[in-house]
C-alpha cells in the first residue's frame, strides 16, 4: 500500500513537471547593437507578456494595441499586407514611396522584408518573419498594430520568429 | 520557617520582564546601514525590532500614520500581481540581462525570489526578495491607502537577508531584514 503510494505521488508529481513545461512558453528578444556595445537580453514568460500586454495603458500602447508613428505613413499597409498573403510563394511585392522602398518575398514558411531607406544616410533594413505571425498581423488605417493577436499566435509557434538586420542593430525574436 | 530568596510573584514578573526585553531578539529585525563618503563621514546603523514597531504604532492613531500610495502603484495594481503570478511560476532563470558601456543590468528569479543588480558607473544596486512575499501583499491590499501595519506584514514577507543594498559615491546603503 505504501509502495502504491509512492509510485501514485511519483507518478503525479512527474505529470505535474511535464504539464507545467508543456504550459510555460517563453518569449525570447536579443538585441544587439555593435556600435553602441550594447546588449539586451529578455527571456519571459509568454504569459507575462500577454499580461502585460493586456493591462498596460499608455499613451503608445493601449490594452495590447500599438500606434506606430510610420515614417512611411503614406503607405497604405493593409493594401500592403493583403497583397503579400495573395502573393504566390517565391513572387516579390514591392511598395515604393518618397521614404522608402519595401521589397517582400514568401519564401516558404518565412516572409522576408527588405526596406530601403531614401537619402544619404538611408539605411537598408532585412526582416525575416514567420509567415503565420503575418497572418496574425494587423495594421488598420491609423497605423494601428494589434500586438496581443500577434503575441496570441506566437503561443501556437516554436523556435525563430522575427529577425531584423540593419547597420545598427540585430534583433531576434523566438519562442521555446 | 523563614524562606529565602525570590517570592513566587518576584519570580513571574522577573521572567515577565526578561521575556519582554528576549522577545525582539526572536522578533525580525529591520537593520539599516548608511556610511556617507566624502569629507564629512557619518556611520548609521539602525536596528529596528518590527515586533517593537508594531506595539508602538498600536498607540499612534492611525489617520496620523497612513498615506496614501504612489498614483502609478494603483495604476499598475493588476499588472503587478499578474507579473508577480508569473514570476512565481517561472523557476530559476535570468529574465532580463542589459549590457551596455554605462550600465549592466541582470533581473532574474532564484529560490522564489526576484533578484535586482545593476552595476552603473555611478553607483551598483543589489536588491532581492521573495516573489511570493509582495504577490501577497498586494492580494491583501485594497488599492486605498497604505496602512503601516501593511507596510511591516510586507517587509516581513520579503524574505530574510539584504533587501536592498546601494553603493555610490556618496554613500553606502544596506537594508536587511533579519
Amino acid at each position: 500500500m505504501t509502495r502504491r503510494s509512492i509510485y501514485l505521488a511519483v507518478a503525479t508529481a512527474a505529470l505535474a513537471t511535464v504539464a507545467r513545461c508543456e504550459e510555460m512558453r517563453w518569449f525570447n528578444l536579443e538585441v544587439n547593437e555593435p556600435r553602441r556595445d550594447t546588449e539586451v537580453r529578455l527571456h519571459l514568460p509568454m504569459s507575462l507578456v500577454v499580461a502585460a500586454l493586456d493591462v498596460v495603458d499608455t499613451k503608445d500602447l493601449h490594452h495590447g494595441k500599438v500606434h506606430f508613428c510610420s515614417h512611411s505613413s503614406e503607405i497604405d499597409w493593409p493594401a500592403v499586407l493583403r497583397q503579400i498573403r495573395s502573393a504566390p510563394e517565391g513572387q516579390p511585392v514591392t511598395v515604393k514611396s518618397d521614404d522608402a522602398d519595401l521589397l517582400v518575398t514568401r519564401v516558404g514558411p518565412i516572409v522576408k522584408m527588405r526596406v530601403d531607406e531614401h537619402g544619404t544616410e538611408g539605411e537598408r533594413l532585412e526582416l525575416s518573419i514567420e509567415a503565420d505571425l503575418l497572418d496574425a498581423l494587423t495594421i488598420n488605417s491609423d497605423s494601428t498594430v494589434d500586438v496581443k493577436a500577434l503575441v496570441a499566435r506566437l503561443g501556437n509557434t516554436r523556435g525563430e520568429v522575427l529577425k531584423v538586420e540593419s547597420h545598427d542593430a540585430h534583433v531576434r525574436i523566438w519562442v521555446e | 520557617m523563614k524562606q529565602r530568596g525570590f517570592s513566587q510573584v518576584t519570580t513571574v514578573v522577573v521572567a515577565a520582564l526578561l521575556a519582554l526585553l528576549v522577545a525582539p531578539l526572536f522578533m525580525g529585525w529591520l537593520v539599516v546601514d548608511v556610511k556617507t563618503k566624502g569629507a564629512d563621514k557619518h556611520h548609521f546603523w539602525i536596528p529596528l525590532p518590527i515586533g517593537v514597531a508594531r506595539i508602538a504604532m498600536v498607540f499612534i492613531p492611525d489617520k496620523e500614520l497612513a498615506c496614501a500610495p504612489p498614483q502609478e502603484l494603483v495604476k499598475h495594481r493588476e499588472l503587478l500581481r499578474s507579473i508577480l503570478d508569473n514570476l512565481d511560476r517561472c523557476g530559476d532563470t535570468t529574465l532580463v540581462e542589459v549590457r551596455s558601456p554605462e550600465a549592466t543590468v541582470r533581473i532574474a528569479t532564484e529560490a522564489g525570489k526576484i533578484r535586482l543588480d545593476v552595476d552603473a558607473r555611478d553607483a551598483k544596486v543589489h536588491s532581492a526578495f521573495k516573489v511570493e512575499g509582495v504577490r501577497k501583499a498586494l492580494e491583501r491590499w485594497d488599492g486605498g491607502q497604505v496602512h503601516p501595519h501593511q507596510a511591516l506584514d510586507l517587509l516581513a514577507s520579503l524574505g530574510r537577508g539584504e533587501l536592498l543594498s546601494v553603493e555610490s559615491d556618496e554613500a553606502d546603503v544596506s537594508i536587511a531584514y533579519w
